[in-house]
């Protein structure tokens, strides 16, 4: 019954592969970038902090497809000759990073003040603060919101199929428009993100609640 | 830095502070000295802990100075008048030399308590780990707690919690050390164990600035007693004498109340 997604399941694979790569390095990177961002917006304020806020502001107000689109025809146009992925991913690094710094910013502010304040009185200067006292009790609030966000990403993956970039959902298309045997594919295809996203689900899901009662 | 033994250990001179349209500070002068433990006591909102904290730069004095063993803290105050804000760096040494102990402990709960002590000496000023650890096991052994070395602070009670705020600021080894109101947020049987372990510093000669509603403590303890209202010195002296005699209306007003509510 499932033949033909049996048949041309090492093709998809080959696709998931390219898929994971692609999230790898979006979503990795992005999270770095949103990571840093974060911490440094909320502990430096001011401009600094507000030119952080406008970034956020522009590239969540606007869908990751459309920024898709934004990299692969605009990105050329201003001189920039980016390969099709290389522009792809610049726009899955820049989305996730904006939510990721709402992330991060977000967990910074919740350590209470009391907790910098003690270090502060302590004698600490800001990066020890930061190293020692924000950032370990930063970290429990800031993995399972990511966790979500990295499952949202690597679900975004798909749209770079619509500027011809390569990948699962791509090969999954290009073996439908062959064999015609769309429920098959897809079906395969729900079951491979799935296979990929829920771990992540349910690791996000398990920290929440061990954080939750440690508090 | 040479200390210098001439100067008082605080000196504070003509601090202002408001917070907005508030007018917290109205212009505090008093001087601190070497040994001595002075207690601060007023009404809720007087100012107490704005000014407590202005002694460690935890809230910024608006105008005047604060000057910890004759140097100044947070601002330089040029000859021609203007305050220059002091670096970051020279803000945290001036800091770790005045030790701090707050109404909520504030200890780091992901650290256990032996890390909660050794964590500042070790970070800000480089003692070596083994000597920190034996700094805290003895620091331990004073307050009491040595057998609660590698307990997280959430399995401590109030007063255990502390005890241990209290000996993680002395492993700093400061000159100074402020408390704000450390047993207000006790049970009432756990206020004596703390209370002890800050009359033990007192006789070794630590001075302290206390600001407090234990007026017992006060009065036993302190060797100066200060009490503020709105922000202004209303009357200080000899615990004895201002407790006995009390000159203003509102610091008699204020010990009425006291002693109407505590009995
Ligand atoms: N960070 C702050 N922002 C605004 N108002 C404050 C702040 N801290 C203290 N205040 C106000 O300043 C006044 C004095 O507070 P505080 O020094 O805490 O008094 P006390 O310790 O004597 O009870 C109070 O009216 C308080 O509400
Ligand atoms: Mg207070």
């Amino acid at each position: 019954m499932f033949d033909v997604l049996i048949a041309n399941l090492p093709y998809l694979m080959k696709g998931t592969l390219q898929t994971l790569w692609l999230a790898l390095v979006g979503v990795g990177l992005g999270t770095f970038l949103g990571t840093v961002l974060g911490v440094v917006s909320a502990m430096v304020g001011g401009a600094v902090a507000a030119l952080i806020a406008t970034y956020v502001f522009v590239i969540r107000g606007i869908p990751v497809l459309v920024w898709m689109f934004l990299a692969y025809y605009m990105l050329p146009q201003l001189g920039l000759m980016v390969g099709d992925v290389t522009a792809v991913i610049g726009a899955l690094i820049l989305y996730t990073g904006a939510f990721v710094t709402e992330i991060a910013r977000g967990a910074v502010l919740a350590v209470p003040r009391h907790q910098t304040e003690a270090a502060k009185a302590l004698g600490m200067r800001k990066l020890t603060m930061l190293r020692l006292v924000i950032l370990p009790q930063a970290v429990s609030l800031f993995i399972p919101p990511l966790l979500n966000n990295s499952v949202m990403m690597i679900k975004a993956t798909s749209y770079v199929s619509v500027v011809g970039v390569w990948e699962l959902t791509y090969a999954a298309r290009e073996v439908v428009e062959r064999t015609l045997a769309a429920f098959q594919i897809f079906l395969g295809v729900m079951l491979i993100y799935f296979l990929i996203c829920y771990p992540l689900t349910l690791a996000a899901r398990f920290l929440e609640k061990r954080y939750s009662y440690e508090h | 830095m040479s200390t210098k033994p001439d100067m008082p250990m605080i000196r504070v001179r003509g601090v202002y502070k408001s917070f907005g349209d508030l007018k917290v500070l109205d212009g505090m002068s008093f001087d601190v000295a070497r040994g001595e433990v002075l207690a601060i006591i007023g009404p809720s909102g007087s100012g107490k802990s704005t000014m407590l904290r202005c002694l460690n730069f935890l809230e910024e004095h608006d105008a005047g100075e604060i000057l910890i063993e004759g140097e100044p803290l947070g601002y330089r105050v040029l000859d021609d008048g203007r305050r220059v804000r002091e670096s970051e760096a020279e803000i945290a040494r001036m800091r770790s030399n005045v030790g701090m102990v707050f109404q909520s402990f504030n200890l780091f709960p992901h650290r256990n308590v032996r890390e909660n002590i050794t964590m500042a000496p070790v970070s800000v000023k480089n003692v070596d780990k083994a000597e920190a650890n034996d700094r805290a096991e003895a620091l331990l052994e004073k307050v009491g707690l040595a057998e609660k070395i590698d307990e997280y602070p959430s399995r401590l009670s109030g007063g255990q919690q502390q005890r241990v705020a209290i000996a993680r600021a002395l492993a700093m080894e400061p000159k100074v050390m402020l408390f704000d109101e450390v047993t207000s947020a006790l049970d009432p049987e756990l206020v004596g164990e703390v209370l002890t372990v800050m009359q033990k510093l007192a006789e070794e000669g630590m001075t302290m600035v206390i600001v407090t509603h234990e007026m017992q403590f006060a009065h036993d303890v302190g060797d100066r007693l200060m009490f503020i209202d709105r922000g202004n010195i209303v009357e200080e002296g000899d615990p004895t004498k201002v407790f006995s005699m009390p000159e203003s209306p509102r610091l008699k007003e204020f010990l009425h109340r006291f002693s109407a509510s505590f009995g």
